[in-house]
């Protein structure tokens, strides 16, 4: 039901014509309209009467026509065997060497940076061990991969394992292997496997490399079966540190998981490139810091425990701490991480970081807080409804959600106007103004991708039914945001 | 066509001059049509002749029927036979009949029900109620024009609790529309239709994207008699934490597994076999599409991706229950009649035809289907 299958084939007159000569009638129909075109050719070259070949191309195309029709009343298979004959003919034997360069050099000029000389032996050095801690985040993407310590505990995994077991994260998360086995669908082999493998490392043999077969069975994307691939990561003094398992992809219900995947890694890089920009740009920016002030005052007199949903560069995490309160902060994407333990935050002693998505913790597990707060969250969520239920299963009774977000009526002009024109008041504009294009350019993009997708009215419903009265609901941040300080019930 | 069948004189008078007054606001269908006062000693008959001309007619679209013969005198919860008569009739017809009666409450086949006091915003409200779902049943005039790529039909995302919202409160509305709901639910505080089938059912959504938005207009679902899911389960439990009614309908099971098993009387023999043979039974439902975008092709392609879905998931017989109007639409699908099993189903306070989908049918779509997984259904 994609549309994507629908464009991936396209056909040219080469393939068309190539197919048609496998089969004899294609390849009679080739020969007849070739002549035809002949015919055509002479008779417009010729002066006075044409009659005679304009009928023996009347009588030539009549005979193609009937013939093709005896064919498909007497032998329809021969016309069904072109179509499978195109299908097989897409698998084309490998090219000979002449005909790659010829590609190659066809497309040098149409191609970016194809015209490049090849790489020396001492860039290619150069290159890698520039770029080491950048290809290391290679693994963080397409293929579902998990990481276990030593002593078998899942530790960390990879976007697109996240997103396929997303609904049992929350079950294996910090625990040993054996609880991830549970969920599986073949858990009976898995666990005889593991059991082998035990009575291997007994007897001094710890396999460098272990492969299986695992079968989920996923709520989303129906039965996913994989081949598991776990090879030992060592330290440089060669011992055992920890295990990276990468899972092949053999089985998924592909067009729900491929657009899934697609947007997820989109988020990801998004969200992860924003991070850098939007510290420089708008950390220091005047109405930010009202904005995050304007969240802040929902929370209770007397609070103590204060969740962060979405932490990004850990702005507000800064604001919260500095109010004295005992933090926790929820931040997946690992770029904003990194922006943030930059900041130091963590010398308070009050500050507690779980890496994870808002969407697959149980928030009820970490304690119960005196109030939850998110600036500039909700809106990218994919599942709001779900996370105001969280939220609220994870305050203390009169206890507040406190955020801010895009709605609807949302228009981010004004606010990026304002940003520049401060970044320009106080001389920083020519200094910023890379990161400010590119600020300017993602929040476009967000707002009309992500940022209007509900209504202030569809999050007062969502509210009420996750059990919080709204105390507070303004627009505010040039009427980019609204503010609500719920309570709940 | 608006039709009045009123044995007392005095209310028939009220209601002939409290139309009169909300005319120019009712459905034009109905504003200004011929409205047949009908003296009912003998004369059923005679209205049934007189409703059936209007339907042969090319202009016949809709009609309904007022009157305070529909139920049987001395308020007993049966529609008596002039109501019976008139479903039997015009079963495949856009009719409507609201029934007036001293203490009006849900009656099983009529619409609506109505006090013989009632305020002129009382009849205009209940007309309108009525019209809005002959509208839904008839065929749209104009069908919104559709990029054909614009329509997705996938599985219900059942761990996400804003889709969740979005679905079930879909088929809340439309079953609101249709008259489906008992008046608790209607009310209730989710204003989610969901009960304990959903926890054993195969779901599809229907997305239409404009732009950038993508916004859920269509559902369905098979319900089967298998496990019940315990993640989706929780999950919906937690969204109807707060609203005791769709928490009890989530929580009261259906004894033989599909609703239409219990049901229907007449799906005994049935009952039987596959109980006796241990079949994998499914049930198609909810196949509901958003008022807006029906007549684009839709709920076929719902029910096409839920019989191969279902078929691909094991499922060996397949049933369904649906209105006589929509008999046709399921015929196309391979789904024959059951013969001799009509009758009101409980869930819905409707007279409904069962249908059993026809084996070649099934077979047709398991052959057509990817190689299964070696080893796994």
């Amino acid at each position: 039901m994609t549309t994507s299958k629908a464009t991936s084939k396209k056909t040219s007159w080469a393939s068309i014509i190539a197919a048609a000569s496998t089969n004899p009638l294609g390849l009679f129909a080739l020969i007849v309209l070739t002549v035809e075109a002949i015919l055509g050719v002479v008779a417009a070259s010729m002066g006075g009467d044409k009659s005679g070949i304009v009928i023996a191309m009347v009588v030539l195309f009549g005979i193609v026509i009937l013939s093709v029709t005896i064919i498909a009343v007497v032998n329809p298979d021969a016309l069904r065997g072109t179509a499978s004959n195109t299908k097989s003919s897409s698998k084309t034997p490998a090219l000979p060497e002449a005909e790659k360069t010829r590609l190659i050099q066809a497309n040098e000029e149409l191609v970016i940076d194809a015209e490049k000389p090849p790489l020396s032996s001492d860039d290619l050095t150069r290159q890698l061990q520039q770029l080491r801690l950048v290809l290391h985040q290679a693994p963080r993407y397409s293929t579902p991969t998990y990481y276990l310590d030593r002593h078998l505990s899942l530790i960390h995994w990879n976007v697109a394992f996240e997103l396929i077991f997303k609904p049992v994260l929350a079950r294996i998360r910090g625990r040993h292997v054996n609880y991830l086995i549970a969920e599986l669908a073949n858990h009976d082999a898995v666990f005889d496997h593991a059991r082998d493998f035990t009575e291997k490392v007994k007897q001094g043999q710890l396999p460098l490399v272990d492969v299986e077969p695992l079968v989920f069975d996923s709520a989303a994307y129906g039965t996913v079966e994989f081949e598991k691939v776990a090879t030992q990561l060592t330290d440089p003094d060669a011992n055992l540190r920890a295990w990276a398992v990468a899972l092949f992809l053999k089985n998924i219900d592909w067009d729900m998981y491929g657009p899934d995947l697609l947007q997820r890694l989109r988020d990801d890089k998004l969200w992860g490139i924003y991070a850098v920009s939007y510290d420089l740009v708008l950390s220091e920016f005047t109405l930010y810091k009202k904005l995050i002030e304007e969240v802040i005052q929902g929370i209770p007199a007397g609070a103590r425990r204060v969740l962060e949903i979405g932490a990004g560069t850990g702005n507000v995490t800064r604001a919260l701490l500095q109010r004295g309160y005992n933090v926790t902060s929820v931040e997946n994407n690992p770029l904003m991480l990194e922006k943030m333990s930059s900041k130091r935050l963590d010398q308070t002693g009050r500050l507690r970081i779980i890496m994870n998505s808002v969407e697959n913790i149980d928030l009820a597990e970490e304690g119960h807080f005196d109030a939850v707060v998110g600036v500039n969250v909700v809106y990218a969520l994919e599942d709001p409804s779900g996370c105001f239920r969280k939220v609220a299963e994870a305050l203390k009774p009169r206890g507040v959600f406190a955020f801010s977000t895009t709605h609807s009526e949302t228009n981010l002009e004004p606010l990026l106007a304002a940003v520049e024109s401060e970044l320009k008041a106080n001389g920083t504009f020519r200094a910023r103004e890379e990161h400010y294009r590119r600020v300017v350019a993602i929040n476009k993009d967000i707002e009309y991708t992500i940022a209007r997708r509900y209504s202030r009215e569809q999050y007062a419903t969502w509210l009420e039914q996750a059990g919080f009265e709204i105390a507070y609901n303004k627009s505010s941040y040039k009427d980019a945001v609204i503010v609500i300080h719920a309570r709940r019930v | 066509m608006l039709v009045l069948a009123i044995s007392c004189p005095e209310t028939r008078k009220r209601f002939q001059d409290a139309l009169a007054r909300i005319d120019s606001r009712m459905h034009p269908q109905m504003s200004a049509r011929v409205r047949e006062v009908v003296e009912l000693d003998n004369e059923q008959r005679g209205l049934i002749e007189s409703l059936k001309t209007y339907f042969g007619r090319d202009n016949g679209k809709m009609a309904v029927l007022i009157s305070d013969w529909l139920v049987r005198p001395g308020g007993d919860r049966e529609a008596n036979t002039l109501a019976r008569e008139c479903q039997a009739e015009f079963g495949q017809n856009a009719f409507g009949t609201i029934a007036i009666m001293p203490r009006p409450r849900r009656v099983e086949d009529i619409d609506r029900t109505i006090n013989s006091n009632c305020t002129d915003c009382d009849l205009e409200n209940t007309l309108r109620l009525v019209t809005d779902r002959l509208d839904y049943i008839s065929p749209p005039a104009c069908p919104r024009a559709l990029n054909a790529h614009s329509i997705t039909v996938r599985s219900l995302r059942t761990n996400n609790e804003t889709e969740l919202r979005e679905y079930f409160s879909l088929r809340h509305s439309v079953y609101s529309i249709m008259g489906y709901l008992e008046e608790e639910v209607e009310d209730s505080r989710s204003k989610l239709e969901v009960n304990e089938a959903d926890v054993h059912a195969i779901h599809l959504v229907a997305l239409h994207r404009d732009g950038k938005q993508e916004r859920l207009v269509g559902t369905a679902r098979v319900v089967t008699n298998t496990e019940p899911d315990g993640s989706f389960q929780r999950t919906l439990e937690a969204i109807v934490r707060n609203d005791p009614v769709a928490r009890q309908h989530l929580d009261t099971p259906y004894s033989l597994g599909l609703p239409i098993f219990q049901s229907h009387k007449g799906m005994n023999r049935i009952i039987q076999e596959v109980f006796a043979r241990d079949k994998t039974c499914g049930e198609l439902s909810r196949v509901i599409v958003a008022p807006e975008f029906r007549g684009c092709g839709i709920s076929r392609m719902l029910i096409g991706e839920a019989l191969r879905k279902s078929i691909g998931k094991g499922v060996d017989r397949l049933f369904l229950e649906c209105l006589q109007v929509h008999e046709a639409l399921y015929q196309e699908h391979g789904f024959k009649r059951i013969s001799g099993v009509v009758g009101p189903v409980v869930d819905v306070g409707r007279t409904m035809i069962a249908m059993e989908m026809r084996a070649e049918s099934i077979e047709r779509i398991r052959t057509e289907l990817p190689m299964p997984l070696p080893g796994r259904m």
